[in-house]
């Protein structure tokens, strides 16, 4: 075990000999790690290479970001009036010098020496000793879901960025750490109208971005009509505020119709912001615990600011890199590589720092999951996000006490489609659009045989659309369950007596990437065959070719799941208004449509959830949808880290996580 | 010569065009968007408004607005899928880590590959002929993924000898270069087996004999050289997909940051520049890897010339 | 290389008495223990995958491939008679029934890409290195242009596009396999082609072959008695690796989750299905894998050897290659 950190630490010394950087670093010599390193510098294969890139680019590049920054300065040294082909030159050059150099260690040059050593044994890092005493001696270190895609609010949709932001930066409510319920954060005092659709926040007036400047409310405004803007996924989120999607689509249009001004979040001074809703909405701190809306700092976007050619106005992602990035949350972002790795240090200019518990914060990629567990094991991670099914699967029955699982806010369900003809049934009416076939489809499915044989991590058979246990006071009816016999009965009744004439070509979609839904279409094949005497395709395809064919409703069965949002019912049960962009389905009567409206304007909390249990009990008798079981969240991290806890959501809060020695 | 060779490298640029518009072909048909929701749906103006934020709205623009970059700039323009960095960054950081593996496991391919081969040769029907043949085939008769994974289990998980996850040392490159090199080793093991069972038939051979000199000097001496012509044929090929990285062994050792993992994610993810700078850069590799091939041909042997016109 | 030497041999005449050509074969097989011992363990796993069809493809009988719940899930071998002699997957399917009738997509699998890039490499290669000038330039280029583009966006497009006009004539999984099929052996036959072109070019220079041309000799005999044989060698050993490597590139694909569609299987898909459990650090259902493997792997040994010996069966240069 101990050799690892070692052997780390030798690269660093061995491969920046040739700069300036090796005498700023504590040597740790070891006669194998030297031993090592001279033979990897004699056997390196572009050694000679190595010495010719280095007497041409300027002294004191690190080798670590030979990718990025070498090429960065070689272009701007051909940018001095070296041609075209110079500069092709330059980068064959570079290349060959960034192929000599096969150590690509983890220190990163400019990041600091806290978070950068992936020993951790080298925690006299500079920010430890000018920071008051942290409880965690080193940095806090975990292997997120996959790699980061982007951290630009606006265009945010992985749980691996959110979990990521909630890290480096904060709203007007954040969770808390235990019940994982939205707590104020840079929100001091909350007010709301008696209508409940005017609220009222008094921010914080200690609250500093990670460059000083103070928060302000006008950070919050420039943020949210910025979200409107440049949409992505979860502007959607936004249309709760008067005139948003108004704007939105005006601003898209630049036709000047609804004004910035107009829309529902105003900065009468610089600690007060107001939001006006269109509706009442309960659930309201929830969402400004959510990443979109949080603040943003205006000032060190605007050198990535660019105006298209009509005249809207766009930051370049490049704006939430470091060192450009400013953050307000309890971490700073330090260095980004992608593809490898992330490093967090603490925020001296975070107003709660006194309650930051860990130095920093180091992201791992790894995507494969048996090397990550491998990772985890050999103690280089703490924390371990992703945990691969099957290996999940062992420690579950192992009942391993680093594996924590929790319940989460998620269904997996297979979305029907109900229309009249699909093209997959060319000339033929689709048998699914009648509520009987759907009935006996779901009623022919042995659940229990799934989460017992599949998933086999504990989770719950689905006998409703909604997670239970979220919303106690959200009644509804359950879908129809296992019963061979009545699925036999109704099939017959739709017209299909042990499945004869049922019309060959309705195919389960799924994306094969997915090991789980790969077994459970053939799962399901299986039973449907069996129970009800009807054959059907299996098609597994690629997950972008999935995801086009299931929102473009060119499918006849599919596998998807829905994680919630926020806290509320209406998250699950606004995605099949028949308006609704999510409604994949085909299926949305006028009677539906008309509930949730109706309980979106109501602001009684008990007849609000009366009409939204009706509205569920349409989903799950009616079956647009049929749900299969309730996902559980799992992850596993070793016994001295203090401070993190399984929810579900999925949520992470890394203010108290450290590492105990 | 000279001539063959300038012929050659202009037409470079010729190939690399086509390749280009081929690509982008491939992807602007392929369905699914980068730009495509990943969990919640938009619609599809919004969708527009973003893919023009990445100049990606209109596909001409990969015809007229970026092959005008990468011309004057270099500049393959920004990933469409990971945000906040350019193609070129990528690509150029992915680089040394796949160049680093590809070297090492095409030297142990090209070393273990020809001497196994040779002495299958020379000890046809031995021993040595099936034992050797029969452990380097092995390397093409299961799933690079299945080797892989038993490596890492073997050598990882339960030996603990080879750290994972981790880049810099010679440790930490060794086991995926195994594992890199099995599938070339086992072509050239082939190839050099049957042109030097071909070589030592021929006059020249049994007059090396006949006049007194040692076996193993002929092999050395006249053997080898001339049995090389198929390796270095397919050497050419090799080398590029080796140097670019291979997706499976990155994958199951955890190598992070390499060209394969960024080929296939790009392609998953119809990251549609990264794509394109990444086939034009492979595609580049692959050429000079062939020109070179070619070259040597006429260094080891002297009789082919590239020069001569149809029979 | 070819030489004068090893040519002219075949041109010799008879030292014992002419057989039959079938019988000529059949005594050169025998004497060859590569050929009969490899083919005889080939034909031991691919008859009875072969032999087995009638009942692992037939919905009702318990050998069916898909047949779930027919042994307890992740049963080890050994238990549950016969058809739980490998043992048992996650969805409770004997891992025997799905090895036979993987052993026999496989095999078409390869069998296809093999004979389409002998057909499309061969001639492409010869036509590259024999015609030579702007043919050879243009051909080569072709080739590079095809090992340029990425072959995962090939496949997927080649599926994408071919997948819905042939499900026009074909059941989709039939339909499927056909582009799979395809899909591999359209971009298997550039190596080939290469390796083609490059032993025309050296044979090319041969003196024999001038020695052809000077007593004049019209290009098509020469090229048909006397450079194709010479490229028996090099093309049985790429076409019998064209098999291993169709049937691997298979797997690599079941890999990404674009292979075959599932639940048929392949030798490569059920590896790739089951990797995760049975090369599991913990516990791991070694069974699921290793009984593929080991029929996928003997397999592509025994065709690796078989071609092996075959060419020395049918090389003109196989008399006296000893030093």
């Amino acid at each position: 075990m101990m050799t690892q950190p070692n052997m780390m630490t030798q690269q660093i010394d061995t491969t920046i000999d040739t700069t300036d950087e090796s005498i700023d670093r504590p040597r740790r010599d070891s006669r194998w790690g030297r031993l090592t390193g001279r033979i990897r510098q004699i056997m390196s294969p572009g050694a000679r290479l190595l010495d010719l890139g280095v007497s041409v680019i300027e002294r004191g590049v690190s080798v670590i970001e030979c990718g990025t920054r070498v090429i960065e300065r070689s272009s701007r040294v051909i940018g001095r009036g070296a041609g075209v082909v110079g500069r092709v030159a330059m980068l064959a050059l570079v290349a060959g010098f960034v192929a000599g150099c096969p150590a690509k260690e983890s220190g990163g040059s400019d990041a600091g020496a806290a978070g950068a050593d992936a020993s951790g044994a080298a925690a006299g890092s500079s920010v430890a000793s000018t920071a008051e005493a942290t409880e965690g001696k080193r940095p806090f270190r975990f292997i997120n879901r996959g790699d980061i895609i982007t951290l630009d609010l606006n265009d945010m949709s992985y749980l691996q960025d959110f979990r990521v932001t909630y890290a480096i930066r904060e709203g007007l409510y954040t969770l808390d750490p235990e019940t994982f319920k939205a707590v104020p954060a840079l929100a001091v005092e909350t007010s709301v109208s008696d209508d409940k659709k005017t609220w009222t926040f008094k921010l914080r007036p200690e609250a500093k971005w990670s460059n000083g400047d103070p928060v302000r409310a006008g950070d919050f405004v420039f943020s949210w009509r910025y979200m409107l803007e440049a949409p992505g996924e979860y502007a959607y989120l936004f249309y709760y505020i008067k005139n948003a999607e108004a704007y939105e689509n005006s601003y898209r249009a630049q036709d000047g119709a609804v004004k910035a001004e107009d829309v529902g979040v105003r900065a009468p001074d610089d600690l007060t912001l107001v939001v006006e809703l269109t509706n009442p909405v309960p659930f309201l701190t929830d969402l400004l615990s959510f990443p979109p809306f949080y603040p943003r700092h205006a000032a060190s976007m605007e050198p990535f600011k660019s105006v298209d050619d009509k005249g809207r106005v766009s930051y370049k992602p490049e704006y939430t890199r470091p060192p450009a990035v400013v953050c307000n949350g309890p971490f700073v972002l330090t260095a980004w590589e992608a593809g490898r790795r992330l490093v967090m240090e603490r925020n001296e200019q975070y107003w709660d720092r006194a309650n930051v518990k860990s130095p920093g914060v180091e992201m791992v990629v790894n995507n494969d999951p048996q090397g990550a567990f491998i990772q985890y094991e050999q103690k280089q991670v703490d924390w371990l996000a992703d945990v691969g099914p099957d290996i999940a699967v062992r420690l579950f029955n192992q009942k391993r006490p680093d594996l924590h699982v929790a319940g989460a806010f998620g269904t997996a369900f297979m979305t029907l489609n109900c229309a009249e003809s699909i093209s997959e049934l060319p000339g033929v009416k689709n048998p699914l659009s009648d509520v009987r076939v759907r009935r006996a489809l779901s009623m022919a499915i042995d659940r229990t045989k799934i989460v017992q044989n599949i998933t086999r991590m504990g989770e719950q058979v689905a006998e409703r659309y909604i997670p239970p246990g979220f919303f106690p006071d959200v009644k509804s009816e359950p879908i129809p369950g296992f019963n061979v016999e009545n699925a036999k009965k109704e099939l017959a009744a739709a017209g299909f007596p042990n499945g004869q004439g049922f019309p060959r070509g309705i195919t389960i979609l799924y994306n094969a990437d997915n090991p789980t839904r790969t077994q459970l279409a053939q799962f399901l094949k299986a039973q449907w065959r069996t129970n009800l005497g009807i054959d059907v395709e299996v098609k597994g395809i690629e997950l972008k070719s999935y995801r086009n064919e299931v929102t473009s409703k060119n499918y006849s069965v599919a596998l998807v799941a829905w994680y919630g949002d926020y806290m509320d019912p209406s998250t699950f049960t606004d995605k099949y208004l028949s308006t609704s962009q999510n409604n994949d389905s085909n299926w949305g009567p006028a009677a539906y449509d008309d509930l949730i409206a109706r309980a979106a304007s109501e602001p009684d909390e008990a007849k609000r959830n009366a009409l939204l249990s009706q509205a569920e009990t349409m989903i799950n008798t009616e079956l647009p949808i049929i749900p299969m079981y309730h996902y559980v969240n799992y992850g596993l991290w070793h016994a001295n880290v203090r401070g993190l806890k399984m929810n579900a959501k999925q949520l992470t809060v890394f203010k108290p996580v450290y590492v105990a020695e | 010569m000279k001539k063959v060779l300038l012929y050659r490298l202009l037409q470079f640029p010729l190939v690399l065009a086509v390749i280009y518009l081929l690509t982008f072909l491939l992807i602007w048909v392929a369905p699914g968007s980068p730009f495509a929701s990943e969990s919640r749906a938009m619609n599809p103006e919004a969708l527009q408004q973003l893919a023009q934020r990445f100049n990606a709205d209109s596909s001409w623009r990969f015809l007229t607005y970026y092959p005008v970059r990468i011309v004057t700039e270099f500049d393959f323009g920004p990933s469409m899928v990971k945000r906040g960095f350019s193609v070129k960054e990528l690509i150029f950081s992915g680089l040394p880590i796949s160049m680093t593996l590809g070297l090492a496991a095409l030297g142990i391919a090209v070393v273990v590959g020809m001497l196994v081969g040779t002495l299958s040769a020379v000890k046809r029907d031995g021993i040595l002929d099936y034992a050797g043949m029969t452990l380097t085939l092995f390397g093409i008769s299961v799933p690079a993924f299945v080797t892989g994974a038993v490596l890492v289990l073997i050598f990882v998980a339960w030996l603990e000898w080879f750290p994972i996850g981790q880049w810099g040392s010679i440790k930490d490159i060794i086991l995926p270069a195994i594992a890199l090199s099995l599938a070339p080793m086992a072509y050239i093991v082939r190839l050099q087996r049957v042109s030097m069972l071909d070589v030592l038939g021929a006059d020249y051979v049994r007059t090396a004999r006949a006049k007194g000199l040692s076996k193993s000097r002929v092999v050395i001496k006249h053997c080898l050289r001339n049995a090389f012509l198929p390796v270095l044929s397919y050497l050419g090929p090799a080398a590029a997909t080796t140097l670019t990285g291979s997706f499976v062994v990155e994958q199951v050792f955890s190598i992070q940051g390499g060209l394969g993992r960024h080929f296939v994610e790009a392609v998953t993810g119809r990251d549609q520049t990264m794509v394109l700078g990444l086939v034009l850069v492979y595609s580049t590799i692959l050429l000079a890897m062939n020109l070179l091939v070619d070259v040597l041909y006429t260094v080891v042997d002297p009789r082919i010339d590239l020069e001569k016109k149809g029979a | 290389m070819s030489t004068a030497a090893g040519h002219v041999a075949t041109y010799a005449p008879p030292l014992r008495k002419p057989r039959s050509p079938a019988m000529d074969a059949l005594v050169k097989v025998i004497r060859q223990p590569r050929v009969w011992l490899a083919g005889s363990i080939f034909l031991a796993i691919a008859l009875p995958c072969l032999l087995t069809l009638p009942w692992t493809m037939n919905p009702a009988s318990s050998w069916y491939y898909d047949a779930q719940y027919a042994l307890t899930p992740r049963t080890p071998p050994g238990e549950g008679g016969l058809l739980g002699l490998f043992g048992s997957d996650m969805l409770g399917r004997s891992i025997l029934t799905r090895s036979l009738v993987g052993g026999v997509i496989s095999l078409a699998v390869g069998l296809a890409a093999a004979v389409l890039s002998v057909v499309l490499g061969v001639s492409i290669g010869l036509l590259a290195g024999f015609k030579g000038g702007w043919i050879d330039s243009l051909l080569m280029r072709c080739v590079d242009i095809m090992y340029g583009l990425p072959y995962v966006l090939m496949i997927i497009m080649l599926k994408l596009a071919l997948e819905p006009a042939l499900s026009k004539f074909f059941s989709p999984m039939i339909a499927n396999l056909v582009v799979l099929f395809l899909a591999i052996g359209l971009v298997s036959w550039l190596t080939l082609a290469r390796v083609v072109r490059g032993q025309v070019l050296s044979l090319r220079s041969q003196p024999f072959i001038e020695a052809c041309r000077a007593v004049g000799l019209p290009g098509w005999v020469i090229f048909l008695r006397h450079i194709l044989p010479n490229l028996v060698g090099p093309v049985t050993v790429y076409a019998t690796l064209t098999v291993p490597q169709a049937i691997l590139q298979e797997a690599f694909l079941s890999f990404l989750g674009i292979g075959i569609r599932p639940p048929l299987p392949t030798w490569g898909s059920l590896a790739s299905e089951n990797r995760t459990a049975a090369l599991n650090v913990i516990d791991p259902e070694w069974w699921t894998l290793a009984f593929p493997c080991i029929l996928l792997a003997l397999t592509l040994l025994t065709l690796n050897f078989l071609g092996d010996g075959l060419r020395d069966v049918f090389d003109p240069k196989r008399e006296g290659n000893k030093l």
